[in-house]
Formats: C-alpha cells, sequence, structure tokens
C-alpha cells in the first residue's frame, strides 16, 4: 500500500455504521425474546389454535358458563321441589276430611244466610259465626302463618264461584268462577298450578288450586293458594350467592313475559313492569321455547352476558323459562386485571431483555471493534498499530493472529521501503544523466533548426534578390534598346524632331541602370555587419541623420523635434545612421502641401524592448500599401524619385539587428509614424 | 478593322515602355484609342469607373487589357484576380505584358485568369514585331464578346 491509498483511507473516517454488529446483536436477542414473550403471553390468554389448549380466556368462560350453570340448576331445582311441595300440600289439603266436612257445612250455611250478589257484610258475619266456617278458617289462617310464603287461601263455591271462606276478609263473597285456576280446578282431580298472573291486589301473583269433593265425590269447593311472584317466586331465584354485582335470575312465561320485577333498568332507563314487558333476549327466548343450555348474547339491555336458560315446567301444559346471566364484562374482569399485570410485568422484562441483550452485544462487540479500529488504523498506513484483547475467546485469537500478521507486513514494508529508497536514487541519478543528454541534444537541434530557418531566409531573399534584380535591370535595358531601335528608324527616315527625347530617355534609363546597380551592391552589402557593434546613443543617430540631409528638410520647410533624453542602443553606428538617414529624408521628401510640416524623432519604452519613432503629419499612406512600401523596388508613385529601394534597406538593416519595423499611418493626408525596436545598450552581438 | 474605334487599356508605370508601345501601335495602326495608366489601383478605377474615371465616356471598356505585373499601389496579379473576380470585365482579354520570365509569375497570371503571358523581348526588331503581330491577333483576328 503506498501513501496515497492511505491517505485515502484516512479521508473515509472509520464512522460506526448504523447496524453495527452490537445494534444487530442488541436488536435481534430483544426482538427475538420479546416476540417469545408475547406469543407465550398470548397463547396463555388466547389459547393455541387448533389444538385443545384454548387459553386462559377460553377457560376462564368455561368456569364461568360451568358456575351459571350450576346455580340455574340450583335455582330451579330449588322451584321444581317448591312447586311440588306447593303440588303436594295443596292435595292434601284439599283431600283433607275435616276441610271436606266443613266446606259441605259451610256450603249449606251459606246458601241459607248469602243471598245470592249480597255484599252484605251482616251476613258475612252471621256465615262467618257458623261453626265449620270457622273451623275451616282457623284451618286456613294456620297454613298461611306456618307457611309464611302464602299470600293468601280461600275456598270458593263450586256452583257459584263465590268465596266462602278466607284469610282476606275482604275477598268473601268474591266471585271466582271466570278464573282459569277455577274453571281448571272443577275439571281435574289434581292439583292446579297455574300461571303467575295480576292479582287481587295488583300484584303478580301465582295461584294454586285444587278441587274439593263432597261425600258423594261431585265438586264442592274449589281451594285456591296464592303466593305473590316477587316476594316468594323472585326471592327464591335472587337468594344465594356466586351472581356477582351484575347477576340475576329472571323467569318468563311462554308468552315472553317477565314474571318477576328485573334488577336492571331497561336499556332506555325505563324500569320494566313484570307481566307487562315483553322480553326479547334470546337466552329468555330459548328458555321460554323449553330449551336448556347455556349461551353469550345481548340481554334485554343490550349488554353481552353469559347465560344459562332452564325450561321450569309447572303442571302439566305450563312452563317457565329461567335465565341465569351475569355481565361477560364483569366474569371477565379478573382475567383482564391478570392481563394488565401480565403485560406490565411483559413490559418489564422487555426493558431487561433490551439492558440486558445491549450489554451481552457490548461485552462481545467491544473486543471486534478494538480489531475493527486496529485494522482500520493499519489500513490507513499505521503499521505500529496493534489490537489489544486481551479475551482468550474465537476473537482473541484472531486479534493475536491479526497482530502477528501486522507485524509480517511491517517487517516486508520496512524491507520494501529500504528497497524503493535504494531503487529511486538510482532511478533519479539515471533520471538526471538522462535529463542532461536530452538537454545537450535538445540544445543542438536548437541550434541546427535555428540555422536551417537562417539558411531558408537567406536562400529565400537570394531567389527574390535575383528575379528583383533581373526584373528591374532588364527594364531599363529594354528602354535603352528601345529607343536605340526608334533613333536608328527616325534617322533612317530623316525625322530629326526626336532626337532629343529618345536620346534623353537612353541617358536617364544607363543612369538608372547605374543606381540600380549601386544600391544593389549596397543592400548585399548590409547581410553582414561590416562595422562592429557599439553602444550608441540614439540621440546623436538622430541629430545626425537630420544634419546629413538638411538640405531636403530645407526645401520642405519642415520643423524636426527630436525628444531630449533618448536612450542608448547596441549596434552598427554607420548602417544605423543610414536608417534614420532614410527615415528622415522620406518623412520631408512627402510632405505634400502641408503647411505646417513637421517632423518628431522619439521613443516608447515597452519592458526589456525600446521602440523608436519617427512621426511626419505629411502625405501619409494608405493602410493597403503599409505592406508593399518595403519591398525591394517597391515604390508608390511612380514619378517618384528614387529606385524603391530605400525602405528595403532600412528593413533589412534593422533586422540585421534583430529589430522590427513598420508603419502606422491613418491613411491619405494624415501623416505616417515609422516604428522600429532596437535592443538597448550592452546586448551581446548576435 | 471594320472601321470601330477598337480600344486597348495599357496598364504600365514605366513611361519609356508604355512611349514604346504607344509608338508600335501608331506605327503599325493598329489602335484606334490607347488609354495608359501607370498603376493597379488607376487600373481598377478605370475599369471599374470609380473616382476620376467615373464618366463611362472617359472610360470604354477596351477590347484588351495589356498589363504588368509589377506595378505602384496594387500589384498586377492582383489587378488580374480583381478583373477576372468581376461578373462584368471577366469575358475581357486580359494580355499580360512584363518584362518577367520568371516561371513563378507565367504561373500565377495563368492562374488568376490572364488569357496570355508575354514577355518584352529586349531586342528592339522583335519588340515592334511583337507589338505588331499582339495587334493583328487580339484586334484584327480575335473575335470579341461585344462589338
Amino acid at each position: 500500500m503506498n501513501q496515497n491509498d492511505a491517505a485515502q483511507h484516512n479521508v473515509k473516517a472509520p464512522r460506526r455504521a448504523f447496524w453495527s454488529i452490537r445494534t444487530k446483536l442488541a436488536v435481534g436477542f430483544s426482538s427475538a425474546a420479546v416476540a417469545v414473550l408475547l406469543v407465550v403471553e398470548l397463547v396463555g390468554m388466547k389459547g393455541i389454535p387448533f389444538t385443545s389448549f384454548q387459553g386462559r380466556q377460553a377457560n376462564e368462560k368455561d368456569e364461568a358458563f360451568r358456575g351459571l350453570s350450576l346455580i340455574a340448576d340450583l335455582k330451579k331445582e330449588r322451584l321444581t321441589r317448591w312447586i311440588e311441595e306447593l303440588n303436594d300440600d295443596i292435595h292434601a289439603y284439599a283431600e283433607n276430611d275435616m276441610v271436606r266436612g266443613n266446606v259441605a257445612a259451610v256450603r249449606a250455611a251459606a246458601r241459607e244466610v248469602i243471598p245470592r250478589n249480597a255484599a252484605d257484610p251482616q251476613a258475612w258475619a252471621k256465615l262467618r259465626g257458623h261453626d265449620s266456617c270457622k273451623k275451616l278458617e282457623q284451618f286456613l289462617n294456620t297454613i298461611r302463618l306456618t307457611y309464611e310464603s302464602y299470600e293468601g287461601l280461600h275456598i270458593s263455591d263450586a256452583q257459584t264461584g263465590m268465596v266462602i271462606v278466607s284469610t282476606d276478609l275482604d275477598e268473601l263473597g268474591a266471585d271466582d268462577s271466570k278464573q282459569q285456576y277455577f274453571i281448571s280446578s272443577l275439571t281435574s282431580q289434581d292439583s292446579y298450578m297455574g300461571d303467575i298472573q295480576l292479582g287481587r291486589r295488583g300484584k303478580p301473583t301465582f295461584y294454586a288450586s285444587h278441587l274439593i269433593i263432597d261425600d258423594k265425590g261431585k265438586p264442592a269447593a274449589v281451594l285456591v293458594l296464592e303466593v305473590l311472584a316477587d316476594d316468594i317466586i323472585g326471592a327464591m331465584l335472587h337468594t344465594g350467592e356466586g351472581l356477582g354485582k351484575t347477576g340475576e335470575a329472571l323467569l318468563v312465561n311462554q308468552n315472553l313475559r317477565i314474571l318477576t320485577s328485573l334488577k336492571h333498568r331497561l336499556g332506555d332507563g325505563t324500569t320494566a313492569k313484570p307481566l307487562e314487558y315483553h322480553i326479547t333476549a334470546k337466552p329468555a327466548l330459548l328458555a321460554a321455547s323449553g330449551e336448556e343450555g347455556i349461551i353469550e348474547a345481548k340481554d334485554y339491555r343490550g349488554v353481552t352476558v353469559l347465560a344459562a336458560y332452564r325450561h321450569i315446567p309447572i303442571g302439566s301444559e305450563l312452563g317457565w323459562g329461567m335465565v341465569v346471566k351475569q355481565d361477560r364484562a364483569e366474569l371477565f374482569a379478573p382475567i383482564r386485571s391478570d392481563a394488565v399485570n401480565a403485560w406490565s410485568i411483559a413490559a418489564v422484562a422487555i426493558v431487561l431483555i433490551i439492558l440486558l441483550s445491549s450489554f451481552v452485544a457490548r461485552s462481545l462487540t467491544r473486543p471486534l471493534l478494538e480489531l475493527s479500529s486496529a485494522s482500520e488504523r493499519v489500513s490507513a498506513g499505521d503499521l505500529n498499530a496493534r489490537a489489544q484483547v486481551a479475551t482468550s475467546d474465537e476473537v482473541g485469537r484472531l486479534a493475536q493472529t491479526f497482530n502477528a500478521m501486522v507485524e509480517h507486513i511491517q517487517g516486508w514494508h520496512e524491507q520494501l521501503e529500504e528497497q524503493v529508497r535504494a531503487r529511486t536514487g538510482e532511478l533519479q541519478a539515471a533520471n538526471k544523466a538522462l535529463t542532461e543528454e536530452f538537454a545537450e541534444h535538445e540544445h543542438a537541434e536548437q541550434e541546427r533548426s535555428k540555422l536551417i530557418i537562417k539558411l531558408e531566409a537567406s536562400n529565400a531573399e537570394l531567389e527574390r534578390f535575383a528575379y528583383t534584380v533581373s526584373h528591374d535591370l532588364k527594364s531599363p535595358l529594354i528602354t535603352i534598346k528601345g529607343f536605340l531601335g526608334v533613333l536608328g528608324r527616325d534617322l533612317e527616315a530623316g525625322k530629326t524632331t526626336r532626337v532629343q527625347d529618345n536620346m534623353a530617355r537612353i541617358g536617364s534609363a544607363a543612369e538608372k541602370m547605374e543606381q540600380l546597380l549601386d544600391e544593389l551592391l549596397e543592400l548585399s552589402r548590409i547581410g553582414r555587419l561590416v562595422n562592429p557593434p557599439e553602444d550608441v546613443p540614439f540621440g546623436d543617430l538622430a541629430r545626425g541623420a537630420v544634419a546629413m540631409v538638411s538640405g531636403r528638410i530645407e526645401k520642405s520647410g519642415a520643423t524636426v523635434e527630436i525628444a531630449p533624453e533618448l536612450p542608448t542602443v547596441h549596434g552598427d553606428r554607420p548602417r544605423l545612421m543610414e536608417v534614420m538617414q532614410n527615415l528622415v529624408d522620406n518623412a520631408a521628401k512627402y510632405m505634400g502641401d502641408q503647411p505646417n510640416p513637421t517632423i518628431k524623432i522619439g521613443a516608447r519604452e515597452n519592458g526589456d524592448e525600446i521602440t523608436f519613432y519617427v512621426r511626419d503629419n505629411g502625405v501619409g499612406i494608405e493602410p493597403r500599401y503599409q505592406q508593399r512600401i518595403f519591398g525591394l523596388f517597391d515604390k508608390l508613385d511612380p514619378k517618384s524619385d528614387g529606385s524603391g529601394i530605400g525602405l528595403a534597406i532600412v528593413k533589412r538593416i534593422v533586422e540585421v539587428h534583430g529589430g522590427r519595423i513598420w508603419v502606422e499611418s491613418e491613411g491619405a493626408g494624415h501623416g505616417s509614424t515609422f516604428w522600429l525596436t532596437l535592443s538597448p545598450e550592452k546586448k551581446g552581438d548576435n | 478593322m471594320n472601321g470601330e474605334p477598337l480600344t486597348i487599356l495599357l496598364v504600365e508605370d514605366n513611361l519609356d515602355h508604355a512611349e514604346l508601345i504607344a509608338r508600335s501601335f501608331e506605327d503599325h495602326r493598329v489602335a484606334n484609342k490607347l488609354f495608359h495608366v501607370t498603376d493597379g489601383e488607376a487600373a481598377l478605377d478605370y475599369l471599374f469607373r470609380r473616382e476620376d474615371y467615373a464618366d463611362p465616356e472617359k472610360s470604354p471598356t477596351p477590347h484588351v487589357i495589356l498589363l504588368d505585373l509589377r506595378l505602384p499601389k496594387i500589384d498586377g496579379q492582383e489587378v488580374l484576380r480583381q478583373i477576372k473576380a468581376s461578373n462584368e470585365l471577366k469575358q475581357v482579354p486580359v494580355v499580360v505584358l512584363t518584362t518577367s520570365e520568371a516561371e513563378k509569375d507565367v504561373h500565377s497570371a495563368y492562374k488568376n485568369g490572364a488569357n496570355s503571358y508575354l514577355a518584352k523581348p529586349v531586342d528592339f526588331d522583335k519588340f515592334t514585331q511583337l507589338m505588331d503581330d499582339l495587334g493583328f491577333y487580339w484586334l484584327g483576328w480575335n473575335h470579341h464578346p461585344w462589338t
């Protein structure tokens, strides 16, 4: 691993990932433990599906049903027995000889004393004074007092239906002939047990009756027994423990009327009246239809209850339905509080589990983290890092192995680094040698290409020179030969008018040729510097040039201004003088009609380069001609004197000195400025 | 030679040469009209009727142009390029008449659309003979795109 990689590893800071082993362990253990806990809790509560284990809730329900059934059976038993006893009792009373004898006597007395439909109290008093009546009355009262459950007893005449003996004196003379118990008893030898109905006193009353026969076995009278339903039967239903606060037992007849008062108010807040309220709750319905069993259903309030329902047969035809029920909420209250307890314990257990598993995870992962951080340090380049793990388990062994491995790596690394250092030294030396070689080579190459460029330039110039010379020297030759021919012809023809003109043309052409040859010689000399280079104050050059062309300047009437302080340049003095002479001469020559002709000579420094200028306000040069003016024998004005070689010479001299020359002019009539760059003083020869 | 005025535009900076050419044509009565300009700029002004030559009377389109190559201001090759680039002027025959016999000049002249390339002979007889032939060929035998 090299240094760069190490640096990159360092950048990725070893921030612990969220899902570290520790978190995973802690979360995993906790989740598993919580899940197990939840399953156990739920199974305990709800049972295991598809198995016989049905859970505490179902057990509790079974228990509740069992309790209710037990209570219902007990109550049924008690009621049934009570009815049976009543049945037996009334039978016994009616068959009693004393009763039968006295009834016959009372009937006879009544027929005498009591007029039909008479409500004469005296008549009744008279009857009661009768010995047999007294006995009967006493008998009935004795029974009533003995069995507190009887509200009243009376005997009605079988023929008239009139009450002739009663424990309640107000009842005497009342008409029983329309009563069901009366009618039923007349035709039956057995006791009659009637449905509960509204009694004479406006209370739900249970009637039991039995026929009393006379000596001849004919119906003589009916013995009637009244029991107040709420006081006796209701009390019987409600006695006994085991129904909690909400539990109750209720009775309904076959028409689903309630027979005893209800414990609770109805859903709408009213109190149900016995014999009037028509119950529709399912348990009552089932009980009334003669069925027995248990059920979880809504009761008359709409509250869900667990109920046991029983059928209680009364006599041979009638039957009541009994419902023993208790609110489910109350029944399950113990389970709910159990559940609350269980869940609280579970919550505490979960917290403990999480803490415990965190602790275990931490103690398990601490050595791993230490190992991981050590490996990170190593991977970041710190080969001195070791894992500080003291445990003797698998992680401890792993740490030892890791440390040993790092030890090895460190050894190799140091060895490698040593080798790299040695190699690097060798390479650097080789590289240095190579670089030097390259530099030499490159220098030679540069020299070579410089030389080639120089040679090529010189070649091209030679070509251009040869071409120019052949063209420009040929031109006057054509003129000379041409006009000589013309002259000859004219003379032959005897024409002498143009002789002078022809001769003049020939002469000037010859002069032109001579001038051209001189200038070409001059130009050819410029290529090599003939005088040793020296430091020349540019001011000297400017003043010298102005002095040399003073004739032309005077003729043009131009004023010359030379900048007071001009730098010193390095070069061939006579040649540089020639340059300035040419430029000043040109400036004076092309002044045109300028009324205030002025020539300015100055310099401007740009970094290590000095730029000199010769500026005039004469005719100027249009931009399109500004390149051509420096060409050999190029002239803008064919009629102007001079061969057109002057600026070519100037350019050549400046270039030989390593400088540049160019012209700036805004066009005809705006004057021109010639710029040239020269090397500053004491800058060696090139 | 049906008596119509035939026009030559001579572009020549050397006044002596121009004089020689003019005299040759005069002697042989070749041209009716010879217009002479001394630099490339003046030649283009004449042909495109600008500046001093704006009046068509003063600058009739020539039947042939005699063009020197080394000219002040605008070079002869450039003048040739501009003539041949112009839709109106490219049909005018341009005869290059110069002192140069350099191959380079000949090639670029033809490349620029010259119709003929003639080097001025140094020998006077040959010079007059050339002018003679030139006149006959271009103004006599040659058909012009217009009358």
